[in-house]
Formats: C-alpha cells, sequence, structure tokens
C-alpha cells in the first residue's frame, strides 16, 4: 500500500499501437476431401454445414458436431438483376440476386440515387468501368481475421481443370492475390478498406487468355469478405481470364450444358460454393490484431521514493523506530528495493500494479524510470 | 442521427461471478480434462494439437501438423516500438534490423495441472547440492568475464517452489494453523515444509479465473478402483480434510491446504490409505526409484506432469492407482447496464437513403435568383405502413425500424454498437426501453 503518490504528468504519458499478426494456412486438404473423403456425399461432409434456406455453406475446420471445431469460412454465390446471367427461371434466381445485393450494400454501399452499388472491378467507383456482377463471396470468421486481413497477404490458389468433386486434377492453377494491397487500396467502402484481386498463372502452361495481372475481385480487409469475380473459372471467349484452349472449366455433376459460373442457373447457391470448395488448392493470408498501449513512465529522482512503509522497514531492537538499513548510523543513506508500480486514479483508487522482474536497489544516490506498458 | 445521455437511473456497474467447474482424471501418467478422452484426427494424433488433459489457449490448429496443413503462428514485425515476444531476447532483438519479422511460437500454447514432489529434507538437499555446484565451481577463471560466471552460476543453481511459496503460505495463517510454514505447538502439532515431503499440485489460472472456488476442492485417492481417501475444503478456510472413505485411517485429518487465489495444492498427510480391505498395505513404486512405498497423500497425481512414466498393469504397479481431482473456479465478469430509451413521438426518423421516396422527385423546383444554384430536392418519406390491399394504400404515418444502438463517449466517438436480432418498429405513438449489457 502505497504512502506517497507521484502524480503523472503529459510528459509521462504516451500510447502507442503493435501490430501482431498471425499467419493462416488454410490448405486445400482442409476444406475438402480430408472429412469424408469419397465416402461422403459432397455438401454432407461432417465440417461442412448446410442450412435448409440454401443461401450459403459454412466451412469448418474439423467435423462440426465436435467441440474442437472451428467455423472459418462460409461460401456463397450471387449475382445482380443486371446480370445477364439472371433469369426467372433460374434456380434460386432471387436468392442469388438477394445475396449479391445484400453483400453489395453492405460492401459497397448507395449510389446518390440510393440504388444498391455494384462491386467495381477496379474499385474505382466513380469512374464507372466493368462492374462484377457474377461473384463467390468468401465470408472468413473473425477467429481467423482477427481486426483485420493484412493487406497484401492475400493469396487464392484455384484448380482450372474439369470436374467436380475433390481430388480434380491440380495440374493447372490459377492464384489470386492481392499484391497491390499494401499501398494501393481503396478507402471508399462503408465497410473500411478494401484491395482488388488479381489472377495470374500458378501451375501449367497457357492457362491465362493473356501473360497478364486480371482484375478478379476484391477483398476487404476489415470486414473479412473475398469478394471473387465468377470470371476465375471462364476462358476468354466466355467473358473470363482463361485461355480459349482450355475452355471454360466444366463442374461435370453440376449441369449437363453449363460450364463456368454458367453453371448457376441451374444450379443451387450450395452447389455453386461446393464449385469453389472443391476446387481449392491453397489459401492463405496473415491477419493483424491491433494492440493499444498506453505506456507510463514513472520516474523516481534521487530524493524520492528511498522509504519504505513495509513494516520490516523499522526496527525497534537498537531504540525507537530505527530504519533498518541504516545499521545504527543515522549518517547512512537509507535504501529501498523497488518491486511493484501501483498506478492510482485521481481519487487514490488502485486501478494496476506493476511488479519488476526483480527488485531495484533505490538509494538518494540514482534515478530511476521504470517504463510500465499497459495493453488493452 | 439523435444523440440522448445516459441519467443516473440509466446506467449501472455490477459484477456476474461465474464458477464454471473442473474435473481432473489421472490415471497411470495420463491426465483427462473434464472426460474428454484422446481424439485423433486426420492429420495429427490429438485433435486440438495438445496431450490430453491439457488445455489449449485460443484452440487453434485444430487437428493441423506443419507437413500436412501447416500451422498457424503469430508474428510480428521489428520496429522503433520495442515491443518483442517474451522468449526473444534483448541482444537477439537488438540484433534485428526494423522490418524484420519476429516469430512467435507456433499454436497451440497449452497448460495443465502439474505435481511437483518434494522429499524429506528436500530443503537442505537441495542447498547442499547448490552450495557443492558452486563450489566446484566458484573459479571465475573459466569464464572470460565475471558476469559471465555469475550468469552461469545463477543459471545452474536451483530454487525450490514450495519455499517461494513462504510467504504466501504463512499469510493465510489467519485462517489455520496448517498455514503455519514452520510450526512447533505445544498441542503436538509439528511441521516445517522445508523439511516433510511435500506433494504439490500447481493449477494455472486460465482453469480457475480469480479463484478457486472456496468448498469445492475435492480430491480422491483409488486403488483398484476402490475409494481409499477423499478430501475436502469442508471449512472453506483451505484446509483440505479427509472426509472419506467413513472410519479410514486418517478420517477427520487434515492432510493439506489450498491456496485458493494462488491456485495451489499443498498435501503433506503421509499416513497409510488403505490399512485394511484385500489391498492393505499395498506398496507401489510411486517414485519410479524400484522402492515400493504405501499409498499417502503424498503420492496423489503421481504421472500428472511430473516426470513419472506410465507403467504396466498389475495390482503392485503405479497403473493400479487413479486420482480425481474436483473443483470449481471463481470468475468475475464485471457487467455495464445501460438503459436506451426511445421515447414516443422521437426517433421517427431515418437518414436511410431508402427512407425518402427518390421515386417521388418531381423534378420541379422553386425559382432561385441564380441559374448555377444548387439545391436538394424536396423528397417526400416514403410511406411504408402496411395495409390490407395493395391500394389504397395505408394512412402516411412517420415510421423507422430500430436496427442498432450505438453507444458514444462524451467526445461523441463511437465506441460500441449494439444490434438487435431483429427490427424492431417504432412509430410516433410507442416507446421503447432496450436494456444493454456490455462485459468489460
Amino acid at each position: 500500500m502505497a504512502t506517497t503518490f507521484k502524480s503523472l504528468g503529459s510528459n509521462d504519458i504516451t500510447t502507442t499501437r503493435t501490430l501482431l499478426h498471425e499467419s493462416i494456412p488454410v490448405t486445400g486438404s482442409i476444406v475438402s476431401g480430408t472429412y469424408g473423403g469419397d465416402t461422403v456425399a459432397l455438401g454432407s461432409e461432417p465440417h461442412i454445414k448446410t442450412y435448409t434456406h440454401g443461401m450459403f455453406e459454412s466451412v469448418y475446420d474439423y467435423p462440426y458436431l465436435s467441440s474442437s471445431a472451428n467455423h472459418i469460412f462460409d461460401i456463397t454465390a450471387g449475382y445482380s438483376a443486371q446480370s445477364s446471367l439472371s433469369g426467372a427461371s433460374n434456380t434460386q434466381n432471387s436468392k442469388k440476386i438477394n445475396i449479391y445485393n445484400q453483400m453489395a450494400q453492405v460492401l459497397m454501399g448507395y449510389d446518390e440515387n440510393a440504388a444498391v452499388r455494384r462491386f467495381d472491378e477496379d474499385g474505382d467507383v466513380i469512374g464507372g468501368g466493368t462492374k462484377i456482377n457474377e461473384c463467390y463471396f468468401v465470408n472468413f470468421a473473425r477467429i481467423l481475421t482477427k481486426d483485420e486481413i493484412k493487406k497484401g497477404t492475400f493469396e487464392l490458389e484455384l484448380i482450372t481443370t474439369d470436374g467436380f468433386a475433390h481430388g480434380a486434377d491440380s495440374s493447372e492453377r490459377i492464384k489470386i492475390t492481392d499484391y497491390s494491397g499494401s499501398d494501393g487500396y481503396f478507402v471508399n467502402s462503408p465497410a473500411g478498406e478494401y484491395g482488388v484481386l488479381f489472377a495470374t498463372a500458378s501451375v501449367g502452361t497457357d492457362i491465362l487468355a493473356a501473360n497478364q495481372y486480371y482484375k478478379v475481385g476484391l477483398v476487404f480487409y476489415q470486414a473479412g469478405v473475398a469478394v471473387i469475380s465468377g470470371s476465375i473459372f471462364s476462358d476468354a471467349a466466355d467473358g473470363g481470364i482463361l485461355n480459349n484452349s482450355k475452355g471454360t472449366v466444366t463442374f461435370s455433376p453440376a449441369g449437363a450444358s453449363t460450364t463456368g459460373f454458367n453453371t448457376t442457373t441451374g444450379s443451387t447457391i450450395e452447389v455453386m460454393a461446393q464449385n469453389l470448395r472443391n476446387r481449392t488448392y491453397n489459401l492463405q493470408f496473415n491477419n493483424t490484431t491491433e494492440l493499444n498501449s498506453t505506456i507510463y513512465f514513472c520516474r523516481a529522482n534521487n530524493t524520492e521514493f528511498n522509504y519504505s512503509a513495509n513494516p520490516t522497514y523499522l526496527s525497534t531492537s537498537n531504540g525507537p523506530s530505527e530504519i533498518v538499513v541504516k545499521d545504527g548510523n543515522a549518517n547512512n543513506s537509507p535504501v529501498t528495493y523497488i518491486t511493484s508500480v501501483g498506478l492510482y486514479s485521481p481519487d487514490n483508487e488502485l486501478l494496476a500494479v506493476a511488479k519488476v522482474s526483480e527488485p531495484l536497489k533505490k538509494d538518494p544516490s540514482n534515478e530511476l524510470t521504470l517504463r510500465v506498458r499497459l495493453d488493452y | 442521427m439523435a444523440f440522448y445521455r445516459f441519467t443516473g437511473n440509466d446506467l449501472f456497474v455490477n459484477q456476474i461471478e461465474t464458477n464454471p467447474s473442473h474435473r481432473f482424471d489421472i490415471y497411470n501418467s495420463q491426465i483427462f480434462y473434464n472426460n474428454r478422452s484422446e481424439q485423433a484426427g486426420a492429420f495429427n494424433s490429438s485433435v486440438p494439437g495438445v496431450p490430453t488433459g491439457h488445455i489449449s489457449l485460443y484452440e487453434m490448429n485444430v487437428d493441423r501438423t506443419s507437413a500436412d496443413t501447416g500451422l498457424i503462428y503469430s508474428f510480428i514485425t521489428r520496429d522503433s516500438s520495442l515491443t518483442a515476444f517474451k522468449t526473444v531476447s534483448t541482444s537477439d532483438f537488438y540484433a534485428l534490423d526494423y522490418g524484420d519479422t519476429i516469430s512467435g511460437s507456433a499454436y497451440p500454447l497449452s497448460a495443465s495441472i502439474t505435481r511437483e514432489f518434494f522429499d524429506n529434507n528436500h530443503s537442505q538437499s537441495l542447498s547442499d547440492a547448490n552450495y557443492a555446484f558452486y563450489y566446484a565451481k566458484r573459479d571465475p577463471q573459466v569464464h572470460s568475464t565475471l558476469k559471465e560466471h555469475l550468469d552461469y552460476i545463477k543459471e545452474n543453481i536451483e530454487g525450490s517452489h514450495i519455499s517461494a511459496l513462504r510467504n504466501t503460505i504463512e499469510r493465510h495463517a489467519t485462517m489455520s494453523p496448517h498455514f503455519q510454514y514452520s510450526a512447533s505447538f505445544s498441542d503436538g502439532y509439528s511441521r516445517d515444509l522445508d523439511v516433510v515431503p511435500v506433494n504439490l499440485i500447481s493449477i494455472p489460472g486460465i482453469f480457475y479465473g480469480s479463484s478457486l472456488e472456496k468448498g469445492t476442492v475435492n480430491l480422491k485417492y483409488f486403488l483398484t478402483g476402490t475409494l481409499i481417501g477423499e478430501l475436502r475444503d469442508i471449512n472453506q478456510n483451505g484446509e483440505l480434510i479427509q472426509v472419506g472413505p467413513e472410519g479410514s485411517t486418517g478420517s477427520g485429518s487434515v492432510a493439506g491446504m489450498v491456496l485458493y487465489k494462488q491456485g495451489f495444492v499443498i498435501l503433506t498427510g503421509s499416513w497409510d490409505l488403505q490399512t485394511t480391505g484385500p489391498s492393505s498395505d499395498a506398496q507401489l513404486d510411486y517414485k519410479n526409484t524400484g522402492t515400493a512405498v504405501t499409498s499417502s497423500w503424498l503420492y496423489f497425481g503421481v504421472g500428472a506432469n511430473d516426470g513419472i512414466p506410465n507403467d504396466g498393469e498389475g495390482a503392485t504397479t503405479r497403473a493400479s492407482a487413479s486420482y480425481g481431482f474436483y473443483f470449481s473456479g471463481s470468475h468475475e465478469v464485471p457487467v455495464v447496464t445501460m438503459f436506451a430509451h426511445a421515447p414516443k413521438g422521437q426517433l421517427n426518423f431515418s437518414n436511410n437513403p431508402t427512407y425518402l421516396s427518390y421515386s417521388s422527385d418531381s423534378g420541379y423546383y422553386d425559382a432561385l435568383t441564380s441559374s448555377i444554384s444548387y439545391r436538394e430536392p424536396d423528397l417526400p418519406t416514403a410511406n411504408i405502413v402496411s395495409s390490407s390491399f395493395i391500394t389504397p394504400t395505408a394512412s402516411f404515418a412517420k415510421e423507422t425500424y430500430i436496427s442498432k444502438i450505438g453507444i458514444y463517449d462524451k467526445e461523441k466517438n463511437l465506441i460500441a454498437v449494439t444490434t438487435v436480432a431483429k427490427p424492431v418498429k417504432k412509430t410516433e405513438d410507442r416507446e421503447f426501453s432496450f436494456k444493454i449489457k456490455l462485459d468489460i
């Protein structure tokens, strides 16, 4: 219990912010193929939770009935009412439009006519340009993204060969990154900052229509949402990014004659989600947690804190209340050992206690500045 | 957006005490926490990534290995804030350049109970060993500097965890004389924790929170499946009193003590717990030294992270003994409760773009004196009052839906947002009070 208090001035208090990151690898084996394998129907795997409303599916890192499992992300797909794929006879047409509109109004906001802004391919919503009308949405759980996805670290590798089930031939892959995210992000979203996702060939030859970075989506860093254009599975002739010689990817069991994102016209959202999930080769990013700290510089000047209220500090064996460390000689300097620093409110209520790793000797011949950091 | 100030009756702070119960079962050097057995995954032999009986901080890296799936790990970037992980030494930190990555340990970080046994006269033995080491290595010439030599000595001198608890134990002496570290009473009670054998069980704070809940600590000792001893803190003063089985040796005696706030159980009861029955006076190699001894509280929890390996099956092996350790934690959660009122006749306008009917924009504006002036068009409020018919529509009334409540500080910085489960319809003649609870 302190008996003397020293006020902290404005020069004794400062605030800092430390960014703590985590590396989050999510291999394709986690999202598809390991749990359930070939013996369980797609969408019924024990780590995939589907819902009767059929508007998205949830991916867990372990069978979700186990208390050990963590929800890692949700996948859904949708398109704008202005998309050429939109049609009243489509499977779950209104739900796909609603999904798109809901995500767009939260992530992109409204325009000057109170209409929902569509996702813009290059982030320049004022300048117009190409809109992303058909897309997959990957909503990451907060346990993975923490405060935000670290800009410039998002990486998604997708298989572009035909097939539907997991374990497809992974000899041809594209990689989607936000490589310009660290300094080229946008701030015109109501949901925070976002970067443009670019696709490039990863493995295989002549994968893309041209040797360039294609804009294929947006990643919202604070919201933890990746918006991926449906063009990633279509060839250039179909308006996509893949080389015409490769053709648009066929998701064999889902539709007889439709390929790529066009499968959506006759497929449910869950099937669309499985399309993406089963073709995920690797997904990784770093997250960021902001640790806000206040640093208090507690200064013990030479004439201060040389006395202790500890009961053992005084002795009556050599007379009334003699300071023990003076060893019977009144001319000796008093000595104390600082073991802890208490931070008090203006009303002298003890709020926090800081401990030093070993007691610090304090006497009139020295001065100490103790740097106390309070994280919150 | 309207701002309302909380009044004295709208804001109060209280505290919720939670008491999660915990159960550890120890058998043949394996610990089972809350009845969870080992669970093998597709990649890892233990799904949580920690052995049974351990708790995983953050519960990340579920069924992962570095080879198959990669592990989630934390890192920070070296900058001028001097922040680093505790595992990074000062010299290593300053050897890094600005912008270098400092990696922390890969998750999971785990914790479990730990047993530590202090044998007879352990303090003196430790002191002798330390002195012998120092005496043998006292020549500073073997190191280049005196500091290096002292650091070497310091690293190799061992301290005693039970001695380190001396002040803490004695602080509780007002509760019971058994908390006297070294006692010698005229009525015969005499004991020195530096001298007598001690069984120390440490419980990490992540299990219990602020303290162990008084009156809930329960230790059960089984031999070949039969309960031979049970301890409880029935007086809630830290004394662990043998309460069972009825009529057992030592029943009613204090076999140890518990430090509630610090999470330690200290057992000193050395009497033979099994003096009757088929396995009476059975001796087991509890110390793993080849010398069998009788069962007593000194050997409660053998194998609980104390370095003693598992044993083969058989009535005379350590596998014939098992232990149950049960307690509840006590954790206080301060809660701020706020009442946010939506009075009648207020909060009936929204800044949401859909609140106005843009389709009703006539395009005709009042005449202005300048041809380059701009003014917002006059837009009517959208009529969203429900009607039983498409036409005619219901009579207009101002109607909003409250979906969120923002909490602001006195500088009007938004510090918290609370969202209702579904939007609440607010009309001019309705009033609401929203109860908001914030755990801090």
